[in-house]
């Protein structure tokens, strides 16, 4: 097990597992890891795929109140926000699946960084909600770009403006999460994403999401093109693996 | 939003002490309204929240954690007690506990 800031990180079985350790609430600041430790943890090339959950009963209260309202300007607003969404790009970016593990409550930034994973896993107990707007800001942690993405403009307006709360019901009708599980979310998380990448080869895995990725954030003729070179190369590698070298 | 009865409240009683008995792993019959969350049986004031989803659809709820927030700041609610008033107050009055406190 090994920390950084707010987080710890261990692997089990070839998954990752990223835990917001910050008790009893998991209150985050944005840089709730340092971004070179989660570099190193997540290099490691036989990781195929990652879990992001809080440490204990709650997955994530969001920011404290007290933490906002701490900053003295404008600009170191900016500059946290900035890092913290550094920190989110790259596990944006990271060639495996993610699984959001969310146990307890999940509210404002813990619910942002939950929206920014592939999938998301929660306990029949949990509850979602952006209460941002009710003390005076907006959810600036990717939140407005990324709930109508997952919940259709209508419901991101709803949800963000009255800041209600959400069961994991309610979540799941409205498709925030993936799947509303009994048993233990991060044990729940990992048999999926063993099942998901079984038996399937590490340039696999990352050459899928690679150019899942690109198709959210180039345009269709270079994420094509793209994707022809992926393919292109996976097809060589698996016809020097079958016959030992490339035919003439 | 419905006018709390006794069988209600009662009810109501029931689902917290249950909750916390089986969240915070002690015997249903050790709590009381004395009980304290945090420092008798190791919970956090978050649960509340998660409580409060039970209720949720049953009695169509609709709080704000702000207004709970509002509300808890002048009356501190840790004992089982006062989560079942706090409860029912909610139940009883929605998202305009907040202009209780």
């Amino acid at each position: 097990m090994e920390t950084s800031k707010m987080s710890q990180w261990e692997v089990r079985e070839n998954i990752g597992i990223l835990s917001f350790h910050n008790p009893p609430q998991n209150y985050l600041k944005p840089e709730f890891v340092e971004l070179t430790e989660l570099k190193k943890w997540t290099q490691e090339n036989s990781l195929k795929g990652m879990i992001l959950t809080g440490h204990g009963r709650h997955f994530c209260a969001g920011m404290s109140t007290q933490k906002i309202f701490e900053f003295e300007d404008a600009k170191t607003v900016q500059e946290s926000f900035r890092k913290g969404k550094e920190i989110a790009e790259y596990l944006d970016k990271l060639p495996i699946p993610i699984v959001a593990a969310i146990n307890g409550v999940c509210l404002g930034a813990g619910l942002e960084l939950a929206l920014g994973c592939h999938i998301r896993v929660c306990s029949e107990k949990a509850v979602f909600s952006f209460p941002e707007t009710g003390w005076g800001v907006i959810p600036g942690f990717n939140g407005t770009i990324l709930l109508p993405k997952k919940v259709g403009m209508s419901n991101a307006i709803e949800l963000i403006l009255t800041g209600k709360m959400l069961s994991a019901q309610e979540a799941l009708e409205l498709k925030l999460v993936d799947y509303v599980v009994k048993e233990n979310v991060v044990d729940f998380s990992c048999n999926l994403l063993k099942t998901i990448t079984a038996d399937r080869p590490i340039e696999v895995i990352h050459s899928v999401m690679k150019s899942l990725y690109n198709e959210r954030t180039m345009s269709y003729e270079e994420a094509t093109e793209e994707e022809t070179k992926m393919v292109a190369k996976l097809v060589l590698e698996g016809i020097r693996a079958r016959y030992g070298r490339i035919p003439e | 939003m419905p006018a709390v009865t006794p069988a209600m409240k009662e009810e109501t009683k029931e689902i917290i002490y249950n909750f916390y008995s089986e969240e915070c792993n002690v015997d249903r019959n050790t709590l009381n309204e004395n009980t304290n969350v945090i420092e008798d049986i190791g919970g956090d004031s978050l649960m509340f929240l998660e409580l409060l989803s039970l209720f949720k659809k049953k009695y169509g709820i609709n709080v704000e954690i702000k207004s709970i927030g509002k509300y808890v700041l002048k009356h501190p609610s840790a004992t089982l007690g006062k989560i079942l008033d706090l409860t029912l107050l909610i139940i009883e009055h929605g998202d305009k506990i907040a202009d209780l406190a």
